[in-house]
């Protein structure tokens, strides 16, 4: 009888332990890297593909969270990702807005990957090259290496695909080096 | 081999101290809420781009929100900036799934825009407020060099308080052009600054000699200017007088609403200082299940006292004045319900058409 109560609560202390192991972890870390990318209009089937992009990283839970922002297009995103205050992190931008832009706007940034074509033009995924305030270089590198890792994974495809039937991620080192724009480290790794 | 298989009084004891802890099989997958919060993630839209006080309301609020929400989801932002908020408010009333697992950070001015404004593609009487964090309690300071230290010293003013404001659908230009149309303040308000950064350094110009703005703006970007006496509270708009915004001579700022000379004049005055009330505002839009929002605006209750939030407000400057759902939801009906002869006249007030 002893023997098996004890077994009984051997079993269910080792039930108890799974429980807590794979409980849902707490979904927001303090410590979570939360990055902004510019998108397009919210009509716009780009700010579909953010929300894609979005869902992708969270599903991916690496601590790395990608925010959607509905801005005016590439052209307002270049300008964005360069401002110095209040700038974002991430940008989607078509490869002739990105050979077109400012000369101060290339500088501050670097290119990660392409994520697909609209109206025939390579959509490319550009990061700025400053990290955000209170984060290490090496932190971000790390963090947009996440990104870019959540977005070409099977589960990643499948979040963006479902809002942007487009995507197709693969490297542009060719089409960052026409736009005379280097390539970021974390597209690397 | 045979004594260390789960038998039936194994499998029952290790059950209940599973459900005990909360394992996700149990109470969890019972419960509809949590089933469905537990396999979503919440977005949260913003009428605002990243970074302002917009921004970091909603990402603190967010961060603690989702830890009372049952099934605990994740939470990711969208950021819709665009037509003082309307463009958020449109989208988030007509496109977004009616499912809870959308939360938006909307203007403070939808109730009295709804009323005020052409063109609105919403009804404010059937979003579902689940809470406000703050007020946006709007404070008008004037430079110290004016001399005017009160709303009485301002009565008397022989020369004009020239305030800056960066758009007539801005509180910045509502604020002073109340207190001249309805109050017959001696007033002159110059629109076209791009923010409230630039008119502050406006006045420190002396380009111009006023600014109305939330007290929580105040005393963040412009705390240099108020804690070293540059400038002077005069006056408080909203619905709920602050007793620690003092003006020049020690004393409470008094509240716009309460120089009323009748009912009009204080219906126009609620209902031109309800973003001031609606603050802080977290809703669901329309047709989102009862239990939901029932269980959100429980979320947001617990949310509001819970000591990690608070702790997080504090260190973030941020200033806590909750309201529950049903109180919000009850003053938006209220302002909403205003009478069209008075939406009529409060837009004379402000010269729109």
């Amino acid at each position: 009888m002893i023997r098996k109560l004890f077994k009984a609560a051997f079993a269910a202390l080792s039930i108890a332990m799974l429980a807590v192991v794979f409980q849902p972890s707490q979904s927001v870390a303090m410590d979570e890297v939360e990055l902004v990318i510019g998108t397009a209009e919210t009509k716009h089937p780009l700010f579909a593909a953010g929300n894609g992009m979005s869902m992708a990283s969270v599903v991916a839970r690496t601590g790395v969270k990608v925010y959607n922002f509905g801005t005016k297009g590439d052209k307002d995103n270049l300008k964005r990702i360069a401002k110095s205050k209040r700038a974002i992190n991430l940008a989607l931008v078509s490869a002739k807005a990105l050979k077109a832009a400012a000369a101060k706007e290339k500088k501050a940034i670097s290119g990660l990957i392409a994520v697909g074509k609209h109206n025939g033009d390579t959509i490319l995924l550009v990061a700025r090259n400053a990290a955000p305030k209170g984060l290490s270089k090496e932190a971000y590198t790390k963090a947009l290496s996440a990104v870019v890792a959540a977005f070409k994974s099977a589960k990643g495809k499948k979040f963006v695909s479902k809002e942007w039937k487009d995507f197709a991620p693969a490297s542009a080192d060719a089409e960052f080096k026409a736009a005379g724009v280097s390539v970021h480290k974390a597209a690397m790794m | 081999m045979t004594d260390r298989k789960l038998r039936p009084a194994g499998v029952i004891a290790a059950g209940a101290v599973a459900m005990a802890l909360g394992a996700p099989t149990g109470a969890a997958a019972a419960d509809d809420v949590a089933g469905f919060y537990k396999d979503n993630v919440v977005t949260a839209v913003l009428g605002a781009g990243p970074g302002g006080g917009y921004d970091v309301y909603a990402r603190t609020v967010m961060k603690h929100l989702v830890k009372h929400i049952p099934g605990q989801p994740a939470f990711i932002m969208q950021f819709m900036p665009g037509a003082g908020g309307q463009k958020a408010a449109q989208y988030f009333y007509n496109v977004a799934t009616r499912d809870g697992a959308k939360i938006a950070k909307l203007s403070n001015m939808l109730p009295a825009f709804q009323l005020l404004r052409s063109g609105v593609k919403y009804d404010v009487s059937k979003l579902n407020y689940i809470g406000r964090a703050a007020s946006m309690q709007y404070v008008t300071m004037v430079w110290h060099t004016t001399k005017v230290k009160s709303l009485e010293d301002a009565q008397k003013a022989k020369s004009p308080i020239v305030f800056g404001s960066s758009g007539k659908s801005q509180s910045n230009y509502i604020v002073p052009t109340v207190m001249r149309n309805l109050l017959g303040l001696n007033v002159k308000v110059i629109a076209g600054y791009p923010g409230t950064a630039d008119i502050n350094k406006a006045l420190e110009q002396g380009e111009v000699t006023g600014r109305a703005g939330a007290w929580s703006s105040w005393i963040a970007a412009g705390a240099r200017l108020v804690n070293t006496g540059k400038v002077i509270a005069i006056a408080q708009s909203g619905t709920e007088k602050a007793t620690d915004i003092k003006n020049g001579y020690g004393q409470p700022a008094p509240l716009l609403l309460d120089l009323a000379k009748n009912d009009e004049e204080r219906a126009i005055l609620k209902l031109l200082a309800s973003d001031a009330a609606v603050g802080r505002n977290f809703s669901v839009p329309p047709e989102v299940p009862k239990a939901r929002v029932k269980a959100l605006c429980r979320a947001f209750d617990a949310t509001m006292a819970d000591k990690a939030f608070l702790e997080e407000a504090r260190k973030r400057k941020l200033i806590i004045e909750p309201k529950t759902c049903e109180w919000l939801n009850g003053f938006a009906q209220e302002i909403v319900a205003t009478p069209k002869p008075l939406v009529a006249k409060a837009k004379q007030v402000l010269g729109w058409k």
